[in-house]
C-alpha cells in the first residue's frame, strides 16, 4: 500500500469526522476571504487571498469554537442558529465591498495551490492508517483535557463554571477546537485528534505562499516555498509523533499573524484598511496565544527581527554586509555549540541528517534571497539566530507546577526552524530567477533553458527527496500503545473496581536543560488508563526497581492495588514482578501488555471484580 | 456582472452548509451492520503482518480465570459484530467477542483456555445471522514476544520530589513521593525523541 492509497482509504473509513472538520474549515475560509476582500479589495491575487484565508479560516473557526464553548452556545440549538445567522448576515453585508478582479485567464497559481492542498490532505491521512491512538504520552493528556471539556459541555455548563481541566497546562485553544468538532460530528476524541491533526499538517505549508509571493511577485517562488515547507524536511510533520498538536496548529496562526503584520508594514494602506488589518492582527495574536503560549514568543522574535531589519536597511551597504556576516557567524557558532550538547543537538537532526541536501541548497539560495528581498532575508536569518538563542534563556518560576523552563524548548525550535529556512529558500529562488533573467537579457539566451536547467531541478530535488526519504507513517519511536494495550486497558476498565489505584511507568522529561528535569511523562500505554477507563494511575520511575521492600512499602502506604506493564522498551521490567509471586500476581497476560495485582501488602486490600 | 458575483457568493455559503449537512447524513459514521467479505466468500484468518488484513489475529492472552483471550484486529472500523468458535481435536468452544471501547478496529474474544503451542481451527460467525464470516488455522503463540529491556551497568540514586497525594483524574499521572536507592533497569532516552538517537 502506498501513502496515497492508504490516505484515500482513510478518507472513506473516517468520512464522518473528515467531512465535519472540512466543512467547518471551508466555512471559515470562505467567510474570512469575504471579510479580507472587503478590506483589501484588489490588492492581492486570488492565490494570495486563498493562502491567507486558509490561515484566517482556521483562526475564525477556532475563535467561534472558543466563544461558543465558553458560553455553551453549542448546546442551545436556538442560540447556535442565531450565532450562525449573525455570521452569515455579516458576510452578506460585507460581500458588496468584496470586489473581485475579473478573471482574464485561468488562475494557475490558485489551481496549483488547491491541487497541492488536496494532495497534502490525502498523503497526510496515510499516518492514520497505522495509528491506533495519537502518538506519545502528550496525546493522552490532550485526550483527557478534551474529554473534560466535553463533559462540561454535556452538563450544559460554560467552561467558566467548571474547574480548569489541568492546572499546569495552558494551551487550551486546540482542545476547545477539538472538543467543539467532536461534539458537532459526534465522533470519538481519538479520531478527532488524529484527523484534525493531519488536516492541520496539510494546511501548515499553504499560508507561507503569501509572504513570498507578495514580497517577490513570483508565483513560482511562492509554490517552491510551499513545497519546501511541506516535505523539505522531516519537520514540522514529524512533530505529530510527539503529539505536539497545539504547537502544530499554532504554526498556522503564527504564519497568519506574520502575514497580516507584513501587509500592515506596507505603507500604502488606507486608514480603514489599517483598522481592519489591525483588528485581525489583534485577534490573530490572541488566538495564537491560546493555541500555544510559546507562539507569542515566536511572534515576538519575528517582530523583533523585522524591526532590526528595518534599521539594518538604513545602514550603508558596507555596514549591511558586515552585520549580515556577523549574524551568519553567530548562527555558525550556535550550531557548533548546540551540536556539542547532547540534550540540544537533536534540534538539527531533521535539517542536517536526512535533510542535509535541501539545507545545503537553501544555504546556497540564501545568497540570492538577499537580492530578491533584503529585509525579509535578513529578518529570516536573524530569526534563526534568535530562535537558537532562545533555547538558552531560562524562565524560572513563571509557570507554577512546572520545572525549570527555557524561553523556547528544543522540540519547539526543532519543529519551527523549517519556517525561516523555507522563507530563505523561496526568496532565494526568486533572487536566482532575477539574477538569471538579467543574465539572459544580456546574453539573449532563451528563458525556457533557464527553467529546464535551474528551476525544474529545484522542484525535482524536493520531490525526489520526498519520495526517497519522507515518512508519512507514524515513527516507531513514539508509538506507546499497541493492540495488546488496547485490549488490556479495555479489559481492565471492565474488570477492575472503579476505585482501583494503578501503578504505571513514567520517564523523566529532559528536553532543554542539561542535568535538569522538566517533569514526568508516561513511559508506555499505562498513561492512557485514566483517560480511557477513569481509573486512578500513579507514576513511578521506570528505572526504579519494583522488587525492593522500600518500593513495596510506598505502594502499600499509597494503597496501590495494581501494576500495569506495557510493551515499550521503557515499561517496567516484567521479570522483577514475576520473580516476586508473593507480592505481585499476574491477572492478565498478553505478549505486550500485562496487569499485576499487588498482593504483598499486609491488609491484602487489592481486589478485582469477578467478570460478569 | 458584480451583482452576479455577489449573488454567487451569498448563495455559496448556505450551499456549502447544505452540502456539509447532506454529506454528514450520507456518511453517518461506522455502521455495525456491514459485512466486509471477499465477494461473499469467507475471509482467511491468519496472524497479522505489518499491514493488518481484513481480519487477523494479533495475539493470544490469558486472564485471571485462566481463560484465553483472542485479540483480533480489523482495519475496517465498521466490521460487523461477531463471535468465535474454536475447534479443537476433542471439542468445539464458543468465544464471546467484544469491541474495545473507543477502538472499533480492535476486537477480543474470551473463552476456554487453550494450551500453549496447540494448533486450532478458528471460525468467525456474524452475531446477527450466525453466518460464517472468516476461518483459519493457527498455533497459539502467546509468549512469543518478550518486552525488550536495556540494562545499565551502574546504579543511580532516584529522587522523586513532586507533591504526593495530589490524586486527581487529570493530569493522568500523579507521581508517588519517595526517596530510594534504586537499581535502574531501563534506558531513559531523550524526551521527544527523533528517530536518529532513538533505538
Amino acid at each position: 500500500m502506498s501513502p496515497l492509497t492508504d490516505g484515500v482509504s482513510i478518507l472513506f473509513t473516517h468520512a464522518n469526522s473528515f467531512i465535519g472538520i472540512l466543512s467547518a474549515l471551508i466555512f471559515g475560509t470562505i467567510t474570512f476571504s469575504v471579510v479580507l476582500k472587503a478590506i483589501l479589495a484588489d490588492k492581492l491575487t486570488s492565490a494570495e487571498y486563498f493562502s491567507l484565508s486558509l490561515g484566517g479560516g482556521l483562526l475564525l473557526v477556532s475563535l467561534v469554537s472558543i466563544t461558543l464553548f465558553m458560553f455553551n452556545i453549542l448546546r442551545n440549538f436556538y442560540i447556535g442558529i442565531f450565532a450562525l445567522t449573525v455570521i452569515v448576515i455579516g458576510v452578506i453585508i460585507l460581500s458588496p465591498h468584496a470586489r473581485r478582479r475579473p478573471a482574464l485567464r485561468p488562475n494557475l497559481p490558485l489551481l496549483a495551490l488547491i491541487v497541492a492542498l488536496v494532495m497534502f490532505v490525502i498523503l497526510r491521512m496515510a499516518f492514520i492508517s497505522r495509528a491506533i491512538v495519537p502518538s506519545y504520552s502528550d496525546s493522552a493528556l490532550h485526550y483527557g483535557i478534551i474529554q473534560s471539556l466535553l463533559k462540561t459541555y454535556e452538563n450544559s455548563k460554560s467552561i467558566f463554571q467548571s474547574g480548569y481541566p489541568v492546572p499546569t497546562y495552558y494551551h487550551i485553544g486546540f482542545h476547545i477546537l477539538a472538543a467543539a468538532l467532536a461534539a458537532i460530528t459526534r465522533t470519538n476524541i481519538n479520531e478527532i485528534i488524529l484527523i484534525l491533526g493531519q488536516i492541520i499538517l496539510a494546511l501548515i505549508p499553504i499560508p507561507i505562499f503569501f509572504i513570498v509571493r507578495n514580497a517577490t511577485k513570483s508565483d513560482a517562488a511562492g509554490l517552491f516555498t510551499v513545497l519546501l515547507a511541506s516535505f523539505g524536511w522531516g519537520m514540522p510533520g514529524y512533530a505529530v509523533n510527539w503529539g505536539k498538536y497545539p504547537a502544530l496548529i499554532s504554526l498556522i496562526t503564527i504564519q497568519f499573524v506574520l502575514s497580516i503584520a507584513y501587509i500592515l508594514a506596507q505603507k500604502e494602506n488606507s486608514r480603514s484598511e489599517q483598522l481592519g488589518l489591525s483588528s485581525m492582527l489583534g485577534l490573530g495574536i490572541l488566538v495564537s496565544g491560546l493555541m500555544h503560549t510559546r507562539s507569542l514568543i515566536i511572534i515576538g522574535i519575528a517582530f523583533a527581527a523585522w524591526i532590526i531589519a528595518t534599521f539594518w536597511r538604513k545602514l550603508s551597504k558596507t555596514l549591511q554586509f558586515l552585520t549580515t556576516i556577523l549574524v551568519l557567524c553567530g548562527i555558525i557558532i550556535e550550531v557548533i555549540f548546540i551540536g556539542s550538547r547532547a540534550i540540544l543537538a537533536p534540534v538539527f537532526d531533521p535539517y542536517l541528517h536526512s535533510g542535509w541536501l535541501l539545507t545545503s541548497t537553501i544555504i546556497l539560495l540564501s545568497v540570492f534571497a538577499f537580492r530578491a528581498s533584503p529585509r525579509l532575508a535578513f529578518s529570516s536569518s536573524l530569526a534563526i539566530f534568535l530562535l537558537l538563542s532562545s533555547m538558552f534563556i531560562p524562565i524560572i518560576g513563571l509557570i507554577p507546577g512546572l520545572g525549570p523552563q527555557v524561553l523556547l524548548d528544543r522540540p519547539f525550535v526543532e519543529m519551527i526552524l523549517y519556517l525561516p529556512l523555507s522563507l530563505l529558500g523561496g526568496l532565494g529562488y526568486a533572487g536566482l530567477k532575477q539574477t538569471l533573467q538579467v543574465e539572459h537579457e544580456q546574453t539573449h539566451k532563451k528563458s525556457r533553458e533557464l527553467s529546464i536547467f535551474v528551476f525544474i531541478p529545484l522542484f525535482g530535488l524536493i520531490l525526489i527527496n520526498t519520495l526517497v526519504s519522507y515518512n508519512f507513517y507514524p515513527s516507531d519511536c513514539c508509538k506507546i500503545m499497541g493492540y495488546d494495550d488496547v485490549v488490556a486497558i479495555d479489559w481492565l476498565g471492565k474488570n477492575l473496581p472503579p476505585h482501583s489505584r494503578i501503578l504505571i511507568a513514567t520517564t523523566k522529561v529532559r528536553v532543554s536543560i542539561p542535568d535538569s528535569l522538566q517533569g514526568d511523562a508516561g513511559a508506555d500505554a499505562g498513561i492512557w488508563i485514566t483517560p480511557l477507563t477513569n481509573r486512578e494511575t500513579f507514576g513511578w520511575p521506570n528505572s526504579s526497581a519494583l522488587n525492593q521492600q522500600s518500593a513495596m512499602n510506598v505502594f502499600c502506604t499509597n494503597k496501590i492495588t495494581y501494576v500495569y506493564v506495557g510493551g515499550t522498551n521503557q515499561s517496567f521490567e516484567n521479570s522483577q514482578l514475576e520473580t516476586n509471586p508473593n507480592w505481585y500476581q499476574l491477572i492478565l497476560s498478553l505478549p505486550r501488555a500485562r496487569v499485576y495485582e499487588i498482593i504483598g501488602c499486609p491488609e491484602g486490600s487489592a481486589e478485582y471484580q469477578q467478570p460478569g | 456582472m458584480n451583482n452576479k458575483f455577489l449573488l454567487l457568493k451569498i448563495a455559496l455559503i448556505p450551499t456549502l452548509l447544505a452540502v456539509g449537512a447532506c454529506s454528514y447524513m450520507l456518511f453517518p459514521g461506522p455502521s455495525l451492520q456491514s459485512t466486509p467479505t471477499n465477494n461473499g466468500s469467507t475471509l482467511h484468518i491468519a496472524y497479522c503482518g505489518s499491514t493488518p488484513a481484513v481480519l487477523c489475529v494479533i495475539s493470544f492472552g490469558l486472564d485471571n480465570h485462566a481463560r484465553t483471550l483472542v485479540n483480533f484486529v480489523t482495519p475496517n472500523p465498521s466490521f460487523q459484530d461477531f463471535y468465535l468458535i474454536i475447534k479443537r481435536v476433542d471439542k468445539d468452544s464458543r468465544y464471546e467477542c467484544q469491541k474495545a471501547g473507543g477502538f472499533p478496529t480492535s476486537v477480543y474474544c474470551i473463552g476456554e483456555q487453550i494450551p500453549l503451542g496447540e494448533k486450532v481451527d478458528l471460525e468467525v460467525y456474524s452475531k446477527n445471522q450466525s453466518l460464517l464470516v472468516a476461518e483459519g488455522s493457527l498455533t497459539i503463540l502467546f509468549y512469543a514476544l518478550p518486552t525488550p529491556i536495556t540494562v545499565f551497568a551502574t546504579a543511580i540514586r532516584v529522587t522523586i520530589t513532586l507533591p504526593s497525594g495530589s490524586i486527581t483524574s487529570l493530569p493522568p499521572v500523579s507521581t508517588l513521593q519517595a526517596t530510594q536507592e534504586a537499581r535502574p533497569s531501563a534506558t531513559a532516552p531523550n524526551s521527544y525523541p527523533n528517530p536518529y538517537p532513538y533505538p
